[in-house]
Protein backbone atom coordinates (compact mmCIF):
# COMPACT_ATOMS: atom_id res chain seq x y z
CA UNK A 1 0.00 0.00 0.00
CA UNK A 2 2.98 2.45 0.62
CA UNK A 3 4.65 1.69 -2.48
CA UNK A 4 1.21 2.31 -4.61
CA UNK A 5 0.64 5.79 -2.33
CA UNK A 6 4.89 6.59 -3.45
CA UNK A 7 3.77 5.74 -7.00
CA UNK A 8 0.50 7.56 -7.13
CA UNK A 9 2.38 10.49 -5.35
CA UNK A 10 5.59 10.51 -7.33
CA UNK A 11 2.75 9.97 -11.17
CA UNK A 12 0.72 13.46 -9.79
CA UNK A 13 4.09 15.26 -9.01
CA UNK A 14 5.71 14.22 -12.18
CA UNK A 15 2.04 14.45 -14.50
CA UNK A 16 0.68 17.63 -13.01
CA UNK A 17 2.97 19.89 -15.34
CA UNK A 18 2.52 17.97 -18.22
CA UNK A 19 -1.76 18.39 -16.93
CA UNK A 20 -0.94 22.37 -17.28
CA UNK A 21 0.62 22.29 -20.04
CA UNK A 22 -1.50 19.86 -21.89
CA UNK A 23 -4.57 22.38 -20.80
CA UNK A 24 -2.73 24.98 -22.57
CA UNK A 25 -2.81 23.16 -25.83
CA UNK A 26 -6.35 22.61 -25.72
CA UNK A 27 -6.69 26.21 -25.58
CA UNK A 28 -4.35 26.51 -28.77
CA UNK A 29 -6.59 23.75 -30.66
CA UNK A 30 -10.15 25.35 -29.81
CA UNK A 31 -8.84 28.46 -31.35
CA UNK A 32 -7.80 26.43 -34.60
CA UNK A 33 -3.39 26.19 -33.90
CA UNK A 34 -1.66 23.00 -33.74
CA UNK A 35 1.34 23.92 -31.42
CA UNK A 36 3.75 21.87 -32.10
CA UNK A 37 6.46 23.83 -29.98
CA UNK A 38 4.86 23.06 -26.57
CA UNK A 39 7.91 20.62 -25.46
CA UNK A 40 10.56 23.78 -26.57
CA UNK A 41 8.41 26.34 -24.60
CA UNK A 42 8.34 24.04 -21.35
CA UNK A 43 12.00 23.01 -21.56
CA UNK A 44 12.80 27.16 -21.98
CA UNK A 45 10.46 28.11 -19.17
CA UNK A 46 11.39 25.38 -16.98
CA UNK A 47 15.41 26.27 -17.38
CA UNK A 48 14.94 30.12 -17.21
CA UNK A 49 12.28 29.48 -13.55
CA UNK A 50 15.37 27.65 -12.29
CA UNK A 51 18.01 29.82 -13.40
CA UNK A 52 15.84 32.51 -11.86
CA UNK A 53 15.33 30.66 -8.68
CA UNK A 54 19.27 29.53 -8.33
CA UNK A 55 20.12 33.06 -8.95
CA UNK A 56 18.10 35.30 -6.64
CA UNK A 57 17.11 32.72 -4.39
CA UNK A 58 13.38 33.67 -4.82
CA UNK A 59 10.80 31.24 -5.72
CA UNK A 60 8.26 33.96 -7.06
CA UNK A 61 10.51 35.66 -9.35
CA UNK A 62 11.43 32.22 -10.69
CA UNK A 63 7.98 31.67 -11.44
CA UNK A 64 7.61 35.09 -12.97
CA UNK A 65 10.52 33.97 -15.64
CA UNK A 66 9.00 30.84 -16.76
CA UNK A 67 5.93 32.57 -17.10
CA UNK A 68 6.90 35.07 -19.34
CA UNK A 69 9.77 33.03 -21.13
CA UNK A 70 7.47 31.17 -22.61
CA UNK A 71 4.81 34.24 -22.93
CA UNK A 72 8.09 35.26 -25.23
CA UNK A 73 8.13 31.95 -27.15
CA UNK A 74 4.47 31.79 -27.82
CA UNK A 75 4.70 35.09 -28.87
CA UNK A 76 7.59 34.08 -30.87
CA UNK A 77 4.90 30.99 -32.46
CA UNK A 78 2.56 33.27 -32.90
CA UNK A 79 4.25 35.70 -35.00
CA UNK A 80 4.98 32.71 -37.36
CA UNK A 81 1.65 30.92 -37.71
CA UNK A 82 -0.31 33.73 -37.36
CA UNK A 83 1.57 36.75 -38.43
CA UNK A 84 3.35 35.35 -41.17
CA UNK A 85 0.90 32.36 -42.14
CA UNK A 86 3.95 29.66 -42.09
CA UNK A 87 3.21 26.09 -41.54
CA UNK A 88 2.56 25.26 -38.17
CA UNK A 89 3.72 21.88 -38.01
CA UNK A 90 7.26 23.27 -39.76
CA UNK A 91 6.82 25.88 -36.93
CA UNK A 92 6.48 24.04 -34.36
CA UNK A 93 9.10 21.71 -34.92
CA UNK A 94 11.38 24.32 -35.26
CA UNK A 95 10.13 25.66 -31.66
CA UNK A 96 10.89 22.44 -30.28
CA UNK A 97 14.13 21.93 -31.78
CA UNK A 98 15.20 25.77 -30.85
CA UNK A 99 13.66 24.75 -27.22
CA UNK A 100 15.64 21.93 -26.45
CA UNK A 101 18.65 22.26 -27.91
CA UNK A 102 18.73 26.53 -26.12
CA UNK A 103 17.39 24.64 -22.87
CA UNK A 104 20.45 22.24 -22.62
CA UNK A 105 22.62 24.56 -23.74
CA UNK A 106 21.78 27.44 -20.98
CA UNK A 107 21.34 24.72 -18.06
CA UNK A 108 24.58 22.84 -18.68
CA UNK A 109 26.52 25.29 -16.52
CA UNK A 110 23.22 24.18 -13.77
CA UNK A 111 23.93 20.43 -13.62
CA UNK A 112 23.37 19.18 -10.30
CA UNK A 113 22.73 22.90 -8.82
CA UNK A 114 20.70 23.27 -5.80
CA UNK A 115 17.93 25.51 -5.17
CA UNK A 116 17.63 27.14 -1.49
CA UNK A 117 15.39 25.23 1.40
CA UNK A 118 12.07 25.27 0.20
CA UNK A 119 10.00 27.22 2.21
CA UNK A 120 6.10 27.03 2.79
CA UNK A 121 4.40 29.23 0.29
CA UNK A 122 1.46 31.03 -0.29
CA UNK A 123 -0.03 27.99 -1.95
CA UNK A 124 0.67 25.63 0.27
CA UNK A 125 -0.37 27.13 3.26
CA UNK A 126 -2.21 24.80 5.33
CA UNK A 127 -3.00 26.95 9.05
CA UNK A 128 -6.12 26.76 8.03
CA UNK A 129 -6.22 23.13 8.58
CA UNK A 130 -6.34 21.52 12.33
CA UNK A 131 -3.82 20.63 13.81
CA UNK A 132 -4.17 16.99 12.89
CA UNK A 133 -4.72 17.05 9.35
CA UNK A 134 -1.98 19.41 8.87
CA UNK A 135 0.11 16.57 10.30
CA UNK A 136 -1.04 14.06 7.67
CA UNK A 137 -0.55 16.41 5.18
CA UNK A 138 3.22 17.27 6.04
CA UNK A 139 4.00 13.51 6.78
CA UNK A 140 3.44 12.03 2.67
CA UNK A 141 1.32 14.70 0.87
CA UNK A 142 -1.20 12.41 0.25
CA UNK A 143 -3.15 12.04 3.04
CA UNK A 144 -6.11 10.12 1.83
CA UNK A 145 -4.07 7.17 0.38
CA UNK A 146 -2.16 6.54 3.66
CA UNK A 147 -2.66 2.60 5.06
CA UNK A 148 -4.86 2.86 7.54
CA UNK B 1 13.51 22.50 -46.17
CA UNK B 2 12.28 20.27 -49.30
CA UNK B 3 10.25 23.03 -50.90
CA UNK B 4 7.55 20.18 -51.08
CA UNK B 5 8.93 18.23 -53.63
CA UNK B 6 10.44 14.55 -52.73
CA UNK B 7 13.51 15.35 -54.64
CA UNK B 8 14.26 18.49 -52.47
CA UNK B 9 13.42 16.25 -49.56
CA UNK B 10 17.30 14.42 -50.25
CA UNK B 11 20.08 17.24 -50.29
CA UNK B 12 17.42 18.81 -47.06
CA UNK B 13 17.71 15.24 -45.45
CA UNK B 14 21.41 15.30 -46.34
CA UNK B 15 21.94 18.88 -45.04
CA UNK B 16 20.12 18.48 -41.47
CA UNK B 17 22.25 15.31 -41.15
CA UNK B 18 25.59 17.20 -41.69
CA UNK B 19 24.28 19.78 -38.94
CA UNK B 20 24.23 17.07 -36.80
CA UNK B 21 27.53 15.26 -37.05
CA UNK B 22 28.85 18.73 -37.70
CA UNK B 23 27.72 19.59 -34.01
CA UNK B 24 29.39 16.41 -32.60
CA UNK B 25 32.24 17.05 -34.34
CA UNK B 26 32.63 20.75 -32.89
CA UNK B 27 31.69 18.92 -29.84
CA UNK B 28 34.78 17.02 -29.56
CA UNK B 29 37.14 19.86 -31.47
CA UNK B 30 36.31 23.03 -30.00
CA UNK B 31 34.49 21.76 -26.75
CA UNK B 32 31.05 23.39 -28.05
CA UNK B 33 28.30 21.54 -26.31
CA UNK B 34 26.19 19.86 -28.71
CA UNK B 35 23.08 20.95 -27.93
CA UNK B 36 24.20 24.36 -29.76
CA UNK B 37 23.29 21.94 -32.74
CA UNK B 38 19.56 22.33 -31.75
CA UNK B 39 19.75 26.00 -31.35
CA UNK B 40 21.00 26.22 -34.75
CA UNK B 41 18.55 24.02 -36.38
CA UNK B 42 15.85 25.62 -34.72
CA UNK B 43 16.89 29.00 -36.26
CA UNK B 44 17.41 27.79 -39.84
CA UNK B 45 13.85 26.21 -39.90
CA UNK B 46 12.43 29.55 -38.51
CA UNK B 47 14.03 31.61 -40.67
CA UNK B 48 13.06 29.32 -43.55
CA UNK B 49 9.72 29.45 -42.65
CA UNK B 50 9.92 33.13 -42.18
CA UNK B 51 11.19 33.62 -45.82
CA UNK B 52 8.63 32.35 -47.47
CA UNK B 53 6.45 35.08 -46.44
CA UNK B 54 9.05 37.75 -46.54
CA UNK B 55 9.78 37.45 -49.80
CA UNK B 56 6.40 38.41 -51.47
CA UNK B 57 5.95 40.84 -48.41
CA UNK B 58 7.34 43.61 -46.63
CA UNK B 59 6.24 44.91 -43.24
CA UNK B 60 4.99 48.37 -43.59
CA UNK B 61 4.39 50.83 -40.92
CA UNK B 62 0.88 52.13 -40.70
CA UNK B 63 -0.11 53.47 -37.79
CA UNK B 64 -2.50 53.04 -35.21
CA UNK B 65 -5.57 54.38 -36.92
CA UNK B 66 -8.65 52.89 -36.63
CA UNK B 67 -9.95 50.75 -39.54
CA UNK B 68 -12.99 51.87 -41.29
CA UNK B 69 -15.67 48.90 -40.95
Amino acid sequence: MSLAASIISSTLNAGTPLLIAAVGIIIHEKSGVLNLGIEGIMLMGAVSGFAVTHATGSFELGFLAGMGVGLLLGLLFAFFTIGLRANQYAAGLALTLFGTGLSAFLGQSLQGAALPAARRSAFQDLRAFPSSERRSFRNTGLPTLRSP
Amino acid sequence: MGRLTPLGCVPAAFIMALFYLGGELAQSRLGLPSSITGVYQGLLLFFILACDTMIFYQFKWIGFKKEAV
